[in-house]
Formats: structure tokens, C-alpha cells, sequence
């Protein structure tokens, strides 16, 4: 029902290489401006790549200065704490990835069960809400709902549930990670919903019709007819995430973490960011930069190979 | 193919750096481009200052020159700067935050440098007066040790500048009023030693000093904590981005892995353990996120008794300034009541007698000017001649630092001035758009400053310098951001921060000070200590 | 049962759904509170329940600065420029990658992809746009990101959903690709093509960092730059190791954290009002069905 199967008979032209461009030259030209933005815009300023492996320097400029080989990522893999911040990066995105990823995809499908139009449109754009306050916003928030002193969460758990002992979220290790997803997805899982709800949208209403008349129930439609359309939405989006993996969300951590939390929450970016504190570091940046990059780019490749395996459904 | 040729412009650009010297015509005004130090952009149709400033240049001084102010946001200001030199098209004249990157432009490359001689000729006014900054008694020693960080080799690569406000302590400890009052401290029990002031700080946490018969006080957070770092005779930059070197019979020593920071650690955790201090010391209730830096919210809303979050300026009296008082004050009367007091209090004392915090001093690296190294030395000379008319000429002074009088300010009695406008009205009409050719916020003459006030005996007694001979300033700057190594201190800070901080919460045992100072050390600290006593036995 | 308006699992959903959108609604409303306070409440602490010592003075200061009605229009200007073209180039990239006989489409589609993890960062990009003469132009709040890759794959994905049999039909009528593009796929695909304009208008909206890169004539600087300018006047510390306060920043008004909530409801609102416009797309599924016929 998603076309996925339909295969057009031209599909043969692919085996004959340059000369489908001609017999599509149609769909060429339309591809022309794409082609033409990312050469210009993405494939030419690749090549200050090259500085991750020079010692950079603006009087000499970017192919002027001096190649030092890998010494930019020696320099900077060399601390024990850089290790760490890959394990906290991975650990704290792993997380995300695990309980961020399906929220929105939960919301939307619970959404999509209401009935009633209006409590629908407004808790749809109560929850998008967040997406437009920004982290050194929210910290503020939180660091205040969060104390350990006065804060709402713990009078609540106090008052409520007779935890005696208060918490303190933001400054304790064993809590650190946990407050970083459950902020994140607080913040983020109703403007992710909105792609699920425009798939699910996208959906023919004839096949539900028609399950109706068969006698289907609620939670059959959801099994049989919302889901199984929505695999090809969740395949790209989980390949994509996994595709940041390596970015564990600098704005969030950078404006929630102390140094009582290095130990679970320093990632990757706020490691660069007080190494490279007011400082020209462009080689090292890049060269971080790269090796994140680089990570992620295997991981995503990875990711399709499996679902193209599993699913037959990929980026490409 | 189109690429190919932007990447040649890219590299010929790059290449042309330096190379293309202005046009110097007599008849033609020279153009001078300068990012200032701004609030807000100049308004074109409303500047009335900078034509000002050009004339008296012209009619007063005979120097021609067309000055373009470029506002540059304050916030990303690097990454702008930075990303124009790159391009090739950053302004003539623009500034150095910090001391790191004063040495990162001139490691890259991208400012100016020149002889003192030429210096002296082109601005001999200007140097006599930086010259005589010894005027301001103990600190002459800075002033000379600050020619020689305003130097690379032979060259200078910026102007040691002034701000006459600067010798102030740069913290201050300010405690509540009604929280002595109902403890019965009177100004002249304030500690003065670390036992008088861990005792005080006990009875802030115990002795419900607001009143409200709940267990909802401590003694202090993090500020506060640092004073015993002075006590002990070191500088801190516990839970920053710093780290502080102190002479000890002619060799420097870090003070993060000193045996009196292990004494103060010990002290703290004891504190810690005890109750008197916040447990969310390491974030949160003295700087917030978003508001006023200074602001101390713990202590403004009586969480804490005791705060040094904000230095003396912040904290103006009215009776002293004849204005609304203080930031800080301000917000501190706001929450209080208008009758609500605040109390200096002297910084506590060590074993040895050493107390305080670090020193500002008059002479600074930061927010100073550098010029582009694209510019002609004819450029250079003329911006220098440009700073000596403003030196010597008082009237022109003024009206590029402060605008016109009775327009733009005011003068008060003791010799301050009265700004009439908000600062993004006042940079609009273009006051202070061409003090940057010197450098934020530093001063040409001393006019606009209330020397007196600082040097007021009554407020003096109360803000106990750090001593010394046991910091200085200089040493900081130079060893921060000239060691071939410096690249490891962010490394290090994470270390002490991490252990310092289990430490004082008990996490950490501090039996374990011992491996915590060889991780330091394997760390990089061993390198560093090495390069900065080569640096120092060679200065 | 089945048909019963009341179930447990209805009731489970509805109560998350209300206590999701209780915490979001108590959030903003403190936020709201804040914005209509003077400074020195926010110092206090603590959840608003209603304003305190109303004032509309946070507001007044953002109203009153004399750049925010240009910024407003700048912001207008990229923000309906950038989205109309580029939804069009990327829907119409993505419809041809969406077929699967066109030629090399894997390479294509990874010569896409491939520019998510490798950039060369903002230097080179910044020199690119200086040589195309393109500083201080409104082309260069849009072009360096004309055409996500991110937008395309998934609008590429949506495309690969829809039947391909209506096309053919329409191919044997002799229409062009180009035209079915038009006349029959963008009509077809309102909820992507709604979400991913949502998402465009978003990121023009709040986008400030190429505008201080780029940009240099405060006639085309936009809302979020001068709202930055608002806040964050005097809420920065120079503390270098020389550890001087400075002087100007001494003096500078502070902002304080109402006039950063009365900032947020400035800038949030108007998309604010947009939103439901955009929701009409896909609150109500299309019926393929009926277009087939």
C-alpha cells in the first residue's frame, strides 16, 4: 500500500548507466538545481577538511599551512577525559535513541486515537510548544523545578510519594543521564510527532473504511493499517537519528551540567568547547569533527545494510 | 568548472593578506575602519558624534580621516571577527577579549606589530601617560611588567592601556544586614579569620537568622567558599576555566595541587559534611544562567548569608554614588525592601596572615585593541596620532567618549559623568565609536573617573588586598597564554574541579589528595609547571 | 465494548495526553507571569501562578526598540522567500529521487546524504558566499542552506509512498514529468509538503547565526538578532585572567530573565497563530481513493 512494491517496468534503463540520463532528461533538469547547490555550497567548502591536518593558520590560509599529519587527533584523543566524553556521548545518545526515539512515535499514534477534533488540535499544539524555548531558557526552569532545595519535583516526591531524602537531578551521577532524556523528550516530542501524524494523515482513509465495514477494531486498524505505513517513516528517521549519534546534544548538556556530572554527562562537544575555549582551534574542531563524522557516517551505512536486510526499506 | 575557480579565489584571497597596503592620498580622508565596543549599531542618519570627531581631528590636530564604526555583537564576538579575518575582511582596528586571544591573533598571524620607538613618536603623549601610571602608587611595578606582556621580542603588539577603576578589588564579600542584625554581629564582629568565619557560617545555618523557623539557610556557596583560598595565600579557579600560579621563593607553583589547597578542600568538606554549605553549590544559585551575572540569587533571597559573587561597583551605596546605587544593590533592594542593608565585610585571614582575593589592576590585556596586519604603517601611525589628539585634547575626549554636554551627560560633582541616554541611544548617535581605536573601555586621561572614591579610606579599609608580592597579575596573563603547552589546562581544570568537588562532598576521601596530585601532574601539570619556571627564570 | 465511547485505554491516553500538555501549559504560563513581572521576582525564585506586580515594562522595552519593526520584516522577507523556493527544489529533488529508475540513483542519493556528516564548516562556506558577492544580501540568509538533506530524504520517502499507477495513466496522456510534478504529486502530498514548510518557516524564524556572519547592514538585520541585542546588553562577563570588570559593562542596562520570557512571546507568537493553518493539512487524511477516479 505504500508503492513500496510497485516497481515500474523503466527500471531496467538503470542497468544501461548514462544513457537513462538522456531518455530521462526530463527529471534531469529537475535535478539539475540540487546537484548544482550541493557542488557549490557543500562539495567545495569540503575541501577545508584538509586544515584537520595542517596546523591552520589565517596568514598562510587553508592550503598554505603546514600538514601535520594526524598530530590535531593525537592532540586531542591523547586525554584520558576525551576517551570518556565518547563514552558519556554514546552512552547519554544511546539513551536518547532508546526512549526519545519511540515518544513521538507513541504520541502520535495516541493522537491519532482521539476522537474529539478539538482536544486533539489542542494537545497537538500544546505539546509543539517547547520546540521554541530555548535551553539556557529551560535550564533556567529546570535548575528551579529541579532543586534539591526548594524545587517543585522533590516537594512532589516528598509530599506524595515519602521520599525523605531529596534528589539532587542535575548534580548527582546517578541521576544525570536520566534528567538529560527525560528533559529532552519533554522538549522535543511533540514537534517530532508532527512528521508521524502527517504520514498517518497521509494514509488512504479507504483502507480504514473498509476495515470498519470488516468489523475491525480500534487497536486493529492501529496494528494492521497506521503502523505497517508508518515502518517506512520510522526506517528513515532511525537510520537519520542514528545518524547523530555522535551528537548528543550540546545546547542541553552544556547548559544543565556542572563539574559534579563530568563524570557521566562531559560529552564530546562540551570536551571541544572548554578545550578550545576563545581560542582559533580550527584544526582541532575539524578534526573532531571529522571523527565524529566519520563514526556516525559507518554507523549509518551500517544501519541501512541492516534495515534493508530486515525491512527492505533504507536511505538507499 | 565553477568550483575550481572559487577555490582559486579562495586561495588568492588568502594570499593577498597583508600584501595590499591602503592608498595613502594627502587630499583624500583616510578611511579607518573600527569594531568597537558597542551596545547597538551607529545610526547613520542620527550620528552626530563622529563628524564631530573628525572635524576637530581635521581643524585641531590636521589629521584626515574618515571613521567608519562597525558594530559587532558582543556576544559572538570572536566567532565574527575570527570568521572575517579568515575572509580577509575584518576591520582595521579591532579587539583582543581576552589574553588568549591576544596571543592566538598574534600566533595567527593577523595584527600588527610595531617598535616602541615608533610608538613613542607617533603617540607621545599617550606614552607618557602610560609611562606614568606609576602614579597609582603600588602598582608600578605592574605597569612596568605590563610593557613587557604588551611585547613580543623587539615589537609591540598592542598599547598596555589603562582604567583608572581598575586597581579595585575585583570581588567583594557583602554580607545581609538583617541576618547579622538578628545574630547580633556587629560590622566590626565580622570575621576576620577562617575559624571566625566558619564559626558565623555555622550560625547562619543553625540559628535560623530569617526567622522563620524553618531549616532553610546555609552559610554560603561557592563565592564565599573561594575566600579561603585567598587565606591561604592562593588564587582559584575551582569551577572555571582557570588556574592560578603563586611565586614561592622565586619558583612557581600551581596553586590547584598546593598543600594549602589541600588544607582548604579539608576545610570545606568538613563544612560540607556539617550542613553550612549549599549542596548545589557546583551549579545554579549565585550566577543564574540568563540574568545578571553578578546577581547573587542565593544571598539576595536569603538562602546564603554571605556572597562574593559581585565586586564593589555593583554594590554602590547611593549616599556614595548620587545615583540609584549599585546593579546589585538595586536588585538586592528590590527583593529586601527599600530599608534592607548589606554589609562589606573584610576577607578572613589565614595561618599566615594572607587573605583576599585576586586583584584587578589598572593595567589589563583584555578588550584591547589590535590592529589588522593588512593596514600600512602609515595607517598604523596615523591611528597613533589619532590616540595622542585624545590624550592631549580634553574637549575631544569627551565628546568621543561621553558626546555632547547637556545632550549626552552630565557632570556630577565629583567629577564622574551622568549619561543622559541608554547606551544603544548613545551608540547610535555614535558616542564611543571611536574609543575602541585604544580599546574597550580604557581610558586616554583619567577625566570621567572618580579616583577619589576608590582610594575613600572608609570603603579602602573594608577590601583587604591579596598581597602582593605572593600574585601577580602579570604572571597570570603571560603564563596563561604564552606556554607552549597551554593547550593542557582545560585537561587539568576538569581534574581539579572533578576531585575538589568529590571531594568536599564526601564522595571522595581526602586521603586521596595524593593520587589526585600525580594525576595532575601525568597528566600535563608537570609540563607546564616546568615551561612556566623556564618562562619565569628567563623574564 | 467496542463501539462504547468510554474504554480503559482511551481513558489512559486521554489522562497522559492531559498531563503532558498540563506540565508544558504551567511552564509557559509561568514564563507569561514572568514576562509581565519586574526584574526582582524572577531573582526570587520559584513557579509563578499569576503575575506579580504586573508591568508591562518588558514589553514596552521590546516594542519600544526602534529596530524591531525592521527585524520583523526581514524576518518576513527570508522567512516566505526561503520556504516558497526552497520547498519547491527540494520537493522537486526529492520526486525525482524518488524514482527508482532514474539513472544511479543510489549514488545520487548518497552524493545527498553525504553532506550531513562532511562539511568543511563555516570558514570555507563564508568564503564561498563572500566570492558569489553574495554578504549582506538577503540570498545569503538563504542559499548556504538552500536544500536540507535531510528534508529531502524524507520527503523522497513520502513520494515513494504514493502509487505510482496514477502517473502512469497520466504518462500515457502525455503529460510530462515535470507537469505530473504539479498537477498531481503536490496536491497528493500537502501533509509532508505542510510539515516540512512548518519546518522551514521554524528554522528561518529562529535562525540568527548566519545573519551576524553574513550580515553586516543593520537594515537587514532580522527579529532574533535584535531581540539577542535586547537580551543580552550587559548579561555577559568579560572575567579574563586579568580579572578587570569592565567598566561599560558596569554601566549597561541588564536584562533580566522577564524580559528574556516577554522576548520569547514577541517572537513565538506569530507562529503561534500560524500553527493551526499549517495543522488543517493533517488533522484530516487525504483520500487517494477519490483522486485516483
Amino acid at each position: 500500500m505504500n508503492g513500496q512494491g510497485v516497481y515500474s517496468p523503466r527500471r531496467k534503463s538503470n542497468l544501461h548507466g548514462f544513457a537513462g540520463y538522456r531518455k530521462h532528461y526530463e527529471l534531469v533538469l529537475m535535478f539539475l538545481p540540487v546537484v548544482v547547490y550541493f557542488v557549490i555550497f557543500k562539495y567545495i567548502p569540503m575541501a577545508g577538511i584538509v586544515i584537520a591536518f595542517k596546523d591552520y593558520k589565517i596568514k598562510y590560509g587553508m592550503f598554505g599551512s603546514e600538514w601535520v599529519g594526524l598530530a590535531n587527533f593525537t592532540k586531542a584523543f591523547a586525554t584520558p577525559t576525551f576517551a570518556r566524553s565518547v563514552t558519556n556521548t554514546l552512552t547519554i545518545s544511546g539513551l536518547k535513541l532508546l526512549f526519545g526515539f519511540p515518544a513521538p512515535i507513541i504520541l502520535a499514534l495516541m493522537l491519532n486515537e482521539v476522537s474529539h477534533v478539538r482536544f486533539k488540535k489542542t494537545v497537538q499544539t500544546i505539546t509543539y510548544l517547547p520546540h521554541f524555548l530555548s535551553w539556557v531558557v529551560l535550564a533556567g526552569m529546570f535548575q528551579q523545578l529541579l532543586s534539591p532545595n526548594n524545587g517543585a519535583v522533590n516537594a512532589v516526591l516528598r509530599d506524595v510519594f515519602g521520599v525523605q531524602k531529596s534528589i539532587y537531578f542535575l548534580g548527582d551521577n546517578h541521576y544525570f543521564r536520566g534528567t538529560l532524556v527525560v528533559t529532552d523528550i519533554w522538549k522535543n516530542v511533540g514537534w517530532s510527532s508532527i512528521l508521524y501524524l502527517a504520514t498517518i494523515s497521509g494514509i488512504d482513509q479507504a483502507l480504514y473504511e473498509a476495515a470498519t465495514v470488516d468489523g475491525a477494531t480500534r487497536w486493529q486498524c492501529t496494528r494492521y493499517i497506521t503502523i505497517p505505513s508508518l515502518v517506512s517513516t520510522i526506517v528513515i528517521m532511525l537510520i537519520l537519528n542514528v545518524g547523530s549519534i555522535m551528537d548528543a546534544g550540546f545546547d542541553q548538556v552544556f547548559n544543565l551540567y556542572n563539574s559534579a556530572v563530568y563524570k557521566t554527562g562531559d560529552i564530546i562537544d562540551t570536551y571541544v568547547y572548554r578545550y578550545g575555549m576563545g581560542d582559533m582551534k580550527y584544526s582541532l574542531a575539524t578534526a573532531v569533527g571529522l571523527f565524529k563524522n566519520v563514526i556516525a557516517f559507518i554507523l549509518v551505512v551500517g544501519t541501512n545494510l541492516i534495515t534493508r536486510r530486515i525491512s527492505g526499506e533504507g536511505i538507499w | 568548472m565553477k568550483g575550481t575557480r572559487i577555490l582559486a579565489m579562495v586561495l588568492a584571497v588568502m594570499l593577498v593578506i597583508g600584501l595590499v597596503p591602503a592608498a595613502l592620498a594627502d587630499d583624500e580622508p583616510v578611511k579607518i575602519s573600527v569594531a568597537s565596543y558597542m551596545f547597538g549599531p551607529v545610526d547613520q542618519e542620527k550620528d552626530v558624534i563622529t563628524p564631530m570627531v573628525e572635524k576637530l581631528l581635521l581643524e585641531r590636530h590636521g589629521i584626515n580621516v574618515d571613521i567608519e564604526v562597525v558594530y559587532i555583537e558582543q556576544a559572538n564576538y570572536a566567532d565574527i571577527v575570527n570568521t572575517r579575518l579568515n575572509g580577509g575582511n575584518a576591520p582595521d582596528v579591532f579587539l583582543a577579549q581576552s589574553a588568549t586571544m591576544l596571543n592566538t591573533y598574534y600566533d595567527q598571524g593577523v595584527i600588527k606589530t610595531w617598535s616602541v620607538d615608533f610608538f613613542r613618536e607617533n603617540a607621545p603623549a599617550v606614552y607618557e601617560f602610560i609611562t606614568g601610571g606609576a602614579a597609582y602608587g603600588d602598582l608600578a611595578g605592574d605597569v612596568e611588567a605590563w610593557w613587557k606582556a604588551a611585547m613580543k621580542g623587539d615589537e609591540m603588539i598592542v598599547i598596555p592601556s589603562f582604567k583608572p577603576d581598575g586597581s579595585m578589588p575585583y570581588k567583594t564579600m557583602i554580607y545581609r544586614g538583617d541576618w547579622l542584625e538578628k545574630l547580633g554581629v556587629t560590622e566590626d564582629q565580622l570575621p576576620k579569620t577562617v575559624d571566625e568565619f566558619v564559626a558565623l557560617m555555622r550560625r547562619f545555618t543553625n540559628e535560623d537568622p530569617d526567622g522563620n523557623n524553618k531549616a532553610d539557610t546555609y552559610g554560603c556557596s561557592i563565592t564565599a567558599m573561594k575566600a579561603l583560598f585567598g587565606a591561604y595565600g592562593l588564587g582559584t579557579g575551582f569551577t572555571g576555566s582557570t588556574s592560578y600560579w603563586v611565586n614561592r621563593d622565586g619558583v612557581l607553583v600551581n596553586s590547584d595541587v598546593t598543600p594549602e589547597a589541600r588544607e582548604v578542600i579539608g576545610i570545606l568538606a568538613q563544612m560540607y559534611a556539617d550542613g553550612l554549605i549549599d549542596p548545589e553549590f557546583v551549579a545554579g544559585k549565585e550566577s543564574v544562567e540568563g540574568s545578571y551575572w553578578a546577581i547573587s540569587h542565593g544571598m539576595v533571597t536569603g538562602l546564603y548569608g554571605v556572597s562574593a559573587n559581585a565586586s564593589i561597583d555593583h554594590y554602590r551605596l547611593k549616599e556614595v554614588m548620587g545615583d540609584d546605587g549599585g546593579r546589585c544593590a538595586q536588585e538586592y533592594w528590590a527583593v529586601n525592601g527599600e530599608d534592607s542593608t548589606f554589609v562589606y565585610g573584610p576577607w578572613p585571614a589565614g595561618p599566615n596572615g594572607d587573605y583576599g582575593w585576586m586583584v584587578g589592576t589598572p593595567v589589563a590585556v583584555s578588550e584591547s585593541a589590535v590592529y589588522n596586519a593588512q593596514m600600512s604603517d602609515e595607517k598604523l601611525a596615523l591611528i597613533f596620532k589619532i590616540l595622542d589628539a585624545f590624550a592631549t585634547d580634553d574637549e575631544l575626549y569627551m565628546l568621543a567618549f561621553a558626546g555632547i554636554e547637556g545632550v549626552h551627560y552630565e557632570k556630577n560633582e565629583n567629577g564622574t559623568i551622568k549619561r543622559l541616554m541608554g547606551n544603544e541611544d548613545l551608540n547610535a548617535v555614535g558616542v564611543w565609536g571611536c574609543r575602541s581605536l585604544y580599546g574597550a573601555d580604557r581610558a586616554f586621561s583619567t577625566l570621567g573617573y572618580d579616583l577619589a572614591f576608590y582610594k575613600d579610606v572608609s570603603i579602602a579599609n573594608r577590601l583587604n588586598w591579596f598581597k602582593k608580592d605572593q600574585y601577580n597579575s602579570y604572571i597570570q596573563d603571560a603564563v596563561t597564554v604564552t606556554l607552549p603547552s597551554n593547550d593542557l589546562f582545560a585537561e587539568l581544570n576538569t581534574i581539579r574541579d572533578e576531585a575538589w568537588v568529590a571531594m568536599i562532598r564526601g564522595e571522595k576521601s581526602l586521603d586521596e589528595w595524593d593520587d589526585y596530585v600525580q594525576t595532575w601532574l601525568d597528566a600535563g601539570g608537570q609540563t607546564l609547571t616546568d615551561e612556566a619556571n623556564e618562562w619565569y627564570a628567563g623574564n | 465494548m467496542v463501539h462504547s465511547k468510554f474504554s480503559v485505554g482511551k481513558a489512559i491516553i486521554y489522562a497522559m495526553l492531559v498531563l503532558l500538555s498540563l506540565t508544558i501549559v504551567i511552564a509557559f504560563w509561568h514564563l507569561m507571569n514572568l514576562s509581565l513581572s519586574p526584574s526582582h521576582i524572577a531573582t526570587k525564585g520559584g513557579l509563578l501562578l499569576y503575575p506579580k506586580e504586573a508591568t508591562l515594562d518588558n514589553y514596552a522595552r521590546v516594542i519600544g526598540n526602534r529596530y524591531i519593526w525592521l527585524g520583523y520584516k526581514n524576518t518576513l522577507i527570508r522567512t516566505v522567500i526561503g520556504t516558497v523556493f526552497q520547498l519547491f527544489f527540494t520537493a522537486m529533488g526529492a520526486y525525482v529521487l524518488s524514482k527508482r529508475f532514474f539513472p544511479h540513483r543510489t549514488f545520487w542519493t548518497l552524493f545527498i546524504v553525504f553532506t550531513m556528516f562532511f562539511s568543511g564548516g563555516l570558514i570555507p562556506t563564508y568564503l564561498v558566499v563572500r566570492d558569489l558577492g553574495l554578504l549582506n544580501t538577503y540570498a545569503s540568509m538563504i542559499l548556504p542552506g538552500f536544500i536540507s538533506a535531510y528534508n529531502l530524504v524524507i520527503m523522497r520517502n513520502f513520494f515513494q509512498s504514493l502509487p505510482e499507477e496514477i502517473e502512469e495513466s497520466c504518462l500515457i496522456d502525455g503529460a510530462g514529468r515535470f507537469r505530473i510534478f504539479l498537477q498531481i504529486i503536490l496536491p497528493l502530498s500537502k501533509p509532508i509538503l505542510a510539515t516540512v514548510a512548518l519546518w522551514l518557516v521554524v528554522g528561518h524564524w529562529n535562525s540568527w547565526f548566519d545573519v551576524l556572519i553574513y550580515i553586516s547592514d543593520d537594515t537587514k538585520f532580522t527579529l532574533q538578532i535584535v531581540l539577542r541585542r535586547i537580551i543580552i546588553t550587559g548579561s555577559k562577563e568579560i572575567l579574563d585572567t586579568s580579572a578587570a570588570a569592565s567598566a561599560a559593562e558596569m554601566e549597561s542596562v541588564v536584562s533580566s530573565e522577564g524580559l528574556k520570557a516577554a522576548c520569547i512571546f514577541v517572537t513565538t507568537l506569530p507562529i503561534l497563530c500560524a500553527y493551526p493553518f499549517v495543522q488543517k493539512f493533517f488533522v484530516k487524511g487525504i483520500m487517494i481513493g477519490s483522486l485516483k477516479g
